[in-house]
């Protein structure tokens, strides 16, 4: 009964990957994004699924490019990381562009 | 009661007013997850008096607070099978990458799958063995893994980061309150560290201590080599005469988003033999003398690859003891476990992961054992 109940979830449940096969789940850079932005939202993806999910980055509650720069040194700083000083930036670039736009990029100032 | 106050406080300082202008750089960072999970254990009429299956749910909900550039506050409340638990209640003084000084409740650095723990960071609903927190089959005869996850502890620690070329050096040095037995020990008694009737406190007015060093390599602009060893020694009777300590070793190989990850943790304990340790035990002194220490280790080595919104992991972990048991065990002198695990882990929609595994375990001593897990896990 419960082995029978287990593959009727699992079947529910490939079904219902198909539902929401739009949601790609990648740390995508938006289409008007410039080439320093998608190859850090490359090295963001790389970079921060050693420790958690890319869900975790999606889901962040943040309130403005500060408040992102704050959270990925933080982050940097974890034991093993694997995040090097001059990575934080195009990290830090890949997610204030798709939180802010161009504007919210602009506003953090020169690298 | 307790969980609904903890709750409100949480969103209550989650969506506190945004901070005034002279104090814009106080961040806050709201996060949490729930991992609902059912452990059928189809080679059991009735599994519930060796195991904890059927439905579990864990969930923890974290405050992040970053004051200053320099000091950061970390609070995680979690709920799981022994009800709600204060994960983290720590402050970070960080002087600089190299010193940070850690003070409150925490999880001290042992090891690599600890950074992990929370059930919507690994792949699989139940943890590698070593670490094993309650949910393996016959966690009773066992004791549990060599050190579960996630250890948490009032304590001190210091530790910081160290970058140089293309890698990183991790170090982390503490003394925390440590595990808990009676004065009768036999074992870690892992109830005495949650439970408030005997106090959140040391237990023999004598801290443990420990270290751990980890160096990440470089090796190419997608991979990356991570290896880190971890020591913790103290005592752990109210006597503070019962000794123990704990080694371990880990790697993790990341090739693009595909990871191996091996670790090995060993325990040796001290056990108080009593009065009369020929009726206690189960076996005899060996040359007229009883051996007052257990070694307990574990390993786990696994592979996790993404196949589109699919995560496949196959796991291979064991468990082992040497050394007496008490007469009313099911265990022997020398007792192994070792459990094969595949695994799946599917993204259904952004946060929302289902989790299915089948687990093989076999066990020296007892019947071997098939466990099914499925489950469904957020993160918010």
């Amino acid at each position: 009964m419960t082995i029978r109940l287990a593959l009727v979830v699992i079947a529910c449940s490939l079904s219902a990957c198909f539902l929401f096969a739009r949601d790609t789940g990648r740390l995508d850079a938006p289409p008007t994004a410039p080439v320093d932005v998608r190859l850090g939202c490359a090295l963001a993806e790389n970079r921060c699924t050693r420790c958690h999910t890319v869900d975790r980055i999606l889901s962040a509650h943040v309130d403005s490019p500060t408040h992102w720069q704050a959270y990925v040194h933080r982050m940097r700083l974890q034991p093993q990381s694997g995040i090097l000083p001059d990575e934080e930036r195009p990290i830090l670039g890949c997610l204030v562009f798709r939180s802010f736009g161009a504007e919210g990029l602009a506003s953090l100032g020169p690298k | 009661m307790k969980i609904l106050l903890a709750i409100m406080l949480f969103v209550a300082l989650a969506h506190a007013e945004a901070p005034p202008d002279a104090d814009k750089a106080v961040q806050r960072n709201f996060a949490g997850s729930i991992q609902f999970d059912y452990l059928a254990v189809p080679t059991e009429q009735l599994a519930r008096p060796t195991s904890l299956d059927a439905a579990t749910v864990e969930t923890s909900l974290k405050l992040a607070v970053d004051l200053t550039d320099k000091v950061s506050a970390n609070v995680k409340m979690c709920v799981a099978c022994h009800g709600p638990e204060l994960g983290m209640a720590y402050l970070d003084l960080r002087a600089a990458d190299e010193l940070n000084v850690r003070v409150g409740r925490f999880t001290p650095a042992f090891g690599s799958f600890p950074q992990r723990h929370d059930p919507a960071n690994h792949r699989t609903s139940d943890k590698p063995l070593p670490y094993d927190m309650g949910r393996m089959l016959n966690y009773k005869d066992w004791n549990e893994g060599v050190l579960p996850a996630p250890w948490v502890d009032n304590g001190i620690e210091l530790d910081g980061v160290h970058f140089f070329g293309g890698s990183q050096f991790d170090y982390a040095a503490y003394a925390i309150g440590g595990p808990k037995g009676n004065a009768d020990g036999y074992d870690f008694d892992y109830t005495l560290s949650r439970s408030g009737e005997r106090y959140y406190v040391d237990n023999n007015s004598e801290p443990s201590v420990g270290a751990r060093m980890a160096l990440t390599l470089r090796l190419a602009d997608d991979a990356t080599l991570a290896l880190g060893a971890s020591g913790m020694a103290g005592h752990y009777d109210p006597q503070a005469k019962l000794a123990f300590w704990i080694a371990g070793a880990d790697a993790v190989l990341q090739v693009d988003h595909v990871f191996l990850r091996a670790e090995y943790l060993v325990r040796r304990t001290q056990i108080a033999l009593g009065d009369d340790p020929l009726a206690r035990f189960k076996y005899g002194p060996v040359d007229g003398h009883f051996d007052d220490h257990i070694l307990k280790d574990g390993f786990y080595a696994e592979a996790e690859v993404p196949v589109g919104r699919v995560d496949l992991i196959a796991r291979w972990d064991g468990l082992r003891r040497w050394g007496n048991v008490l007469s009313t065990s099911t265990l022997r002198e020398s007792s192994i476990l070792l459990r094969y695990t595949a695994a799946a882990a599917i993204r259904v929609v952004s946060g929302v992961r289902i989790k299915a595994s089948v687990e093989e375990y076999d066990f020296s001593d007892l019947p071997d054992e098939l466990a099914v897990h499925l489950g469904v896990v957020g993160s918010f």
